[in-house]
């Protein structure tokens, strides 16, 4: 009864503007035509076979994200029962299709370089001692469809338009938060990757070179803020 | 709304050029810096129309920050605070779910009133707030300050405990106002107290990063403190070589990390504690210097006849025994240690010599930094005091204290346990700051800065919390107001406060769902939560954190802070509250705190800093905080060039106080009629009695409901099946649950684990109120229990 609708409405569009501000000048044209005969830009307005229209994202998102996130940005619950293998079993570097069963998606969360001072602090998702990896910290699973309780929650809803780009032949910036997701294959390329968002060029595995994600900027910055880190104490 | 659409574009555009255009729109540098703070701040508004602020998470005491996405006045989203130092934008299953707890459907939104036949009605604030005053008024004109009584929570803002204190004990001329806390994290108080004369952690979380050892004493930190085990390891990871080591009861998800794991019978860890030390005084590996020039020795109270347990016999209703210290010495510390051996505590503990000899290994490598974590297991003990005072003694004799990756740790259960329970002191003998009723300065300076007659506040201790309780069941405390916690779900032996509304005693109960305690309560009122108000916590490092509001609260729902101010002036206790109606009060209340902490190195910094900063560790002095308390170059209290200087231990020569402490045995052990042990305890996923967290959808259905963790072994001999229900029966009440071999630990033979969070399964039916000696914190650890088939 007091359900928020707006939480189902589309998410403005955020195109529109940049579109306006995009000019094309015949520089930008000579280069994109080298891109796209390497592979890496998609012909026919930005639209090719391996981007859904928006709708068919929307309809996915409805089905299968807002099912498993509580909101956007929320780990999704675990789909399937209990297994007795450790979770990076199946869920490793890459997309696993195991037979008779389905897809198992890749690890998300990527490979923390440990020396690194910009990574995530919290290695969690990392091999420690050989062990299996801590998953359930943040994703659990689905042992009962009941609530104790309804409830009247209604989280932000995912993105369902695609990343804005500076002008029409560049790359597209990263629409959604990409903290601690930093593996894009997992969702974006291999036999678990959505249709309307699997990349055409999975073999440039460096995705970040041209494409921007949206909070780089306040990550780095926050980054760089971060007191008392790592094992070196100032004096 | 055009207006705000016209903005939104404008920033649309600007982060554009700003973010991805580097190469096509060249900009000056002011140019540029002005995009990318324009950027920022689009960033920050613009992801579906969300505004983002930060506060910290509403559950564990960890204090990890969050970022919570608020859109057309509901919460819709949080993430990981990648600015906040504690957690650096991770969190766990309970911390992003957090916006769930807020929207049940159920959610208390008016005060109720219970009627004679049971029954509740709907009823205005003003009747409400009208009856509680006159309630408490009626109580202290019959029968005097005694009879009324306050039992709070530590997850109480500090606004909230702050008007509680100042309404009970300058008010209303009682002491008797105690948290939740006592039954969480009393222990840990009185042996910082008794030791170091100053409550809480000299250490911080920068320890995670720079120790050596992690040993891990009855403390399952993979499910309770996941963030912290995360930091722990990562370093692991990073610093080849770093060992955690688990101590405990059964094996828990931490157990799977730890490179060794040490099993001991429940209540056996004083004497192991005592069994390292004696190897350590006798191999003299112990820092000399270290004690010559910061420790003294003291031992107290040890008859085990004397001290009791607070359960059985003349001391079943009333549970007040005074430890006394005497002074000590080394060559005394170590002749009491002497009867300690590998071989004796070997006996009492199940563990084997050789291992309590690697445990020895691990204190008294003076080159390894070491850092004990301890939480329930060591607090939730009938001599939870003298475990806390074991765990410093092992840290005071090896030097291993005061520097980084070098301290005992006491971790805390609830969000602000230590910024409002252990700070602004709700507790039944506590004034602010670590000041106590008992000390006419302490008084003085508290009537002082609250503008009341000298003489006011009254010297006499009130009711520790299963006193408190004890009284109100035999009628002598008439008025009690519960406000932010569950005592119907947590109490131990629940058998004991049974109550049939209507039976001449008054309680309200503050909370923000129905719970069992608001079922007995006469009146209920509906509270505001976390982001549905401003609000300040004091996390387990130090660390004060201050949030804003985001939100309105639903219905009628007001803060607890602000219902209480509303009755005292109802009282005509006004003055206690002199700021103008309708204004903003957070800041001067909180200016007026902080006065109480100033200049005796508790300081706490100024409001103003306090909401620009991911929160800052106390003392704050100039503005800049402390890492690590006692310790020469980083705490402003210390003079000295180098080490440490214990200066808040007046009554030890600004030395730390070694105590020597004996081995007791637990107030109830297995026998042939309860042949099991009954350990309680929490889930990853529940946060204590379960009110907020199972009104959230992910983390109801991933663990539903209660269930008793039992050896496959014992289910064999049983003939129960994984899943088959069994009845479980101790001296005060049974229960049944489903037995589960393969949950999230792993009990030993003989011993049995269940969780607390599912009010349908009270497991505090059959725990034993036994409580220890100095702290008077109950024991939900230990207790014999029976187990059949059902």
């Amino acid at each position: 009864m007091r359900r928020d609708r707006s939480a189902e409405r589309r998410p403005r569009s955020s195109t529109s503007a940049i579109d306006r501000a995009a000019t094309a000048p015949v520089a930008i044209a000579a280069v994109w035509l080298v891109l796209a005969a390497v592979g890496c830009v998609p012909t026919q307005r930005g639209r090719g076979p391996h981007w859904g229209d928006a709708a068919s994202v929307e309809a996915t998102n409805d089905e299968v994200r807002r099912e498993r996130r509580a909101y956007r940005g929320a780990p999704p619950v675990i789909p399937h029962g209990e297994h007795p293998s450790p979770c990076t079993a199946c869920h490793a570097g890459q997309a696993v299709v195991v037979a008779g069963v389905g897809i198992a998606p890749a690890n998300p969360h990527g490979v923390v370089d440990a020396s690194s001072s910009a990574a995530p602090a919290l290695s969690l998702h990392q091999e420690i001692s050989g062990r299996t990896r801590d998953c359930r910290q943040c994703h659990v699973p689905r042992v009962v469809e009941s609530t104790f309780v309804a409830s009247e929650f209604a989280g932000l809803r995912s993105p369902s338009q695609r990343g804005s780009r500076q002008h029409p032949l560049a790359p597209p910036r990263i629409p959604h938060p990409s903290w601690m997701r930093e593996n894009c294959l997992a969702c974006h390329a291999g036999p678990a990757a959505r249709p309307e968002i699997a990349t055409s060029h999975p073999e440039r595995v460096v995705c970040r070179q041209c494409h921007v994600p949206v909070d780089r900027v306040l990550a780095a910055e926050r980054l760089d803020t971060w007191p008392g880190r790592g094992a070196e104490i100032a004096p | 709304m055009s207006h705000f659409h016209r903005n939104l574009d404008r920033r649309h555009f600007l982060y554009a050029l700003g973010a991805g255009g580097s190469a096509v729109v060249a900009f000056s540098c002011g140019d540029q810096e002005r995009a990318r703070a324009i950027t920022e701040r689009a960033l920050t508004t613009d992801l579906g129309g969300v505004s983002w602020d930060k506060a910290p998470c509403r559950f564990c005491g960890t204090g990890c920050g969050v970022e919570v996405g608020v859109r057309e006045g509901r919460v819709v989203a949080v993430r990981g605070d990648q600015a906040a130092p504690v957690n650096r934008g991770l969190l766990c299953v309970k911390g992003y779910h957090l916006p769930g707890f807020l929207y049940g459907e159920d959610r208390l939104r008016h005060p109720q009133r219970r009627r004679a036949d049971g029954t509740l009605e709907r009823i205005g604030w003003d009747e409400a707030l009208d009856l509680v005053a006159t309630e408490f008024g009626r109580t202290l004109d019959e029968l005097g300050p005694d009879a009324v009584g306050m039992y709070g929570s530590g997850q109480w803002t500090v606004f909230d405990g702050y008007a509680a204190l100042k309404w009970v004990k300058g008010g209303m001329r009682s002491n008797n106002l105690d948290p939740n806390a006592r039954l969480c994290m009393a222990s840990a108080v009185m042996g910082f107290m008794t030791q170091f004369q100053s409550d809480e952690p000299m250490g911080c979380y920068d320890d995670f990063e720079a120790a050596d050892d992690f040993v891990l004493w009855g403390n399952n930190m993979a499910e309770m403190h996941p963030v912290l085990f995360s930091r722990i390891l990562e370093t692991k990871q990073r610093k080849p070589g770093t060992r955690l080591i688990d101590l405990g009861t059964r094996r828990t998800p931490t157990t799977d990390y730890a490179d060794l794991y040490v099993e001991f019978r429940p209540g056996s860890d004083l004497a192991l504690a005592n069994g390292i030390l004696h190897l350590l005084v006798r191999s003299g590996r112990i820092d000399r210097s270290f004690i010559a020039e910061n420790v003294v020795f003291r031992r107290g109270i040890e008859d085990l006849d004397e001290i009791g347990f607070g359960c059985y016999g003349e001391q079943a209703e009333r549970y007040t025994f005074q430890d006394t210290a005497s002074v000590a010495s080394f060559e005394e510390f170590a002749g009491f240690l002497e009867p300690y051996t590998p071989q004796r505590v070997g006996e009492i503990s199940g563990v084997d010599p050789a291992t309590i000899e690697r445990l020895a290994d691990v204190y008294g490598d003076l080159r390894r930094g070491t850092v004990s974590l301890w939480c329930m297991g060591v607090n939730q003990h009938t001599r939870g005091t003298w475990m806390n005072n074991l765990l410093n003694d092992l840290h005071l004799v090896t030097g291993k204290i005061s520097r980084p990756g070098a301290n005992p740790w006491s971790l805390t259960g609830q969000p602000s346990a230590c910024g409002t329970a252990r700070e602004v002191g709700t507790l039944s003998n506590r004034l602010p700051a670590d000041m106590v009723v008992t000390n006419p300065e302490h008084r003085a300076k508290a009537e002082e800065i609250w503008g009341l007659e000298p003489g006011t506040i009254n010297p006499k201790p009130g009711l520790h919390t299963v006193d408190l309780f004890r009284a109100f069941q035999r009628g002598e405390v008439r008025s009690l107001w519960i406000q932010t916690t569950n005592p119907w779900v947590s109490l131990p032996n629940l058998n004991r406060w049974r109550r049939q509304p209507g039976d001449g005693r008054f309680l309200v109960v503050s909370d923000i769902y129905p719970t069992p305690t608001t079922e007995v309560a006469d009146l209920i009122l509906p509270s505001a939560a976390w982001v549905e108000r401003e609000g300040v916590f004091g996390n387990s490092e130090r660390r004060t954190q201050q949030w804003h509001k985001m939100v309105e609260p639903p219905g009628e729902a007001m803060e607890d802070a602000q219902q209480i101010i509303e009755v005292a002036r109802r009282m005509g206790m006004a003055h206690l509250f002199p700021w103008p109606d309708g204004e903003n009060w957070h800041e001067p209340m909180f200016e007026e705190y902080r006065r109480f902490t100033l200049g005796i190195g508790k300081d706490l910094a100024s409001y103003r800093q306090l909401q620009e900063a991911r929160g800052l560790r106390w003392p704050v002095v100039d503005g800049r905080e402390t890492r690590y308390r006692y310790a020469a170059g980083e705490d402003p209290y210390v003079t000295k060039r180098e080490g440490v200087h214990f200066y808040k231990a007046k009554g030890y020569e600004q030395k730390a106080a070694v105590w020597l402490r004996p081995y007791h045995p637990p107030a109830e052990e297995p026998d042939e009629q309860y042949p099991f042990w009954l350990c309680t305890g929490r889930v990853l996923e529940h946060w204590h009695t379960g009110s907020m967290t199972r009104r959230v959808r992910e983390l109801h259905q991933a663990v539903p409901a209660a269930y008793v963790e039992m050896n496959p072994a014992d289910m064999t001999e049983l003939g129960v099946q994984e899943g088959q229900p069994v009845r479980l029966r101790s001296r005060r009440g049974e229960l049944v649950l489903p037995a589960r071999s393969d949950a999230k630990g792993h009990a030993p033979r003989g011993s049995l684990f269940v969780p607390f969070f599912d009010e349908s399964k009270l497991v505090n039916l059959l725990t034993l109120d036994a409580m220890d000696n100095i702290s008077k914190e109950p024991d939900y650890k230990k207790c014999a229990v029976a187990v059949e088939r059902a």
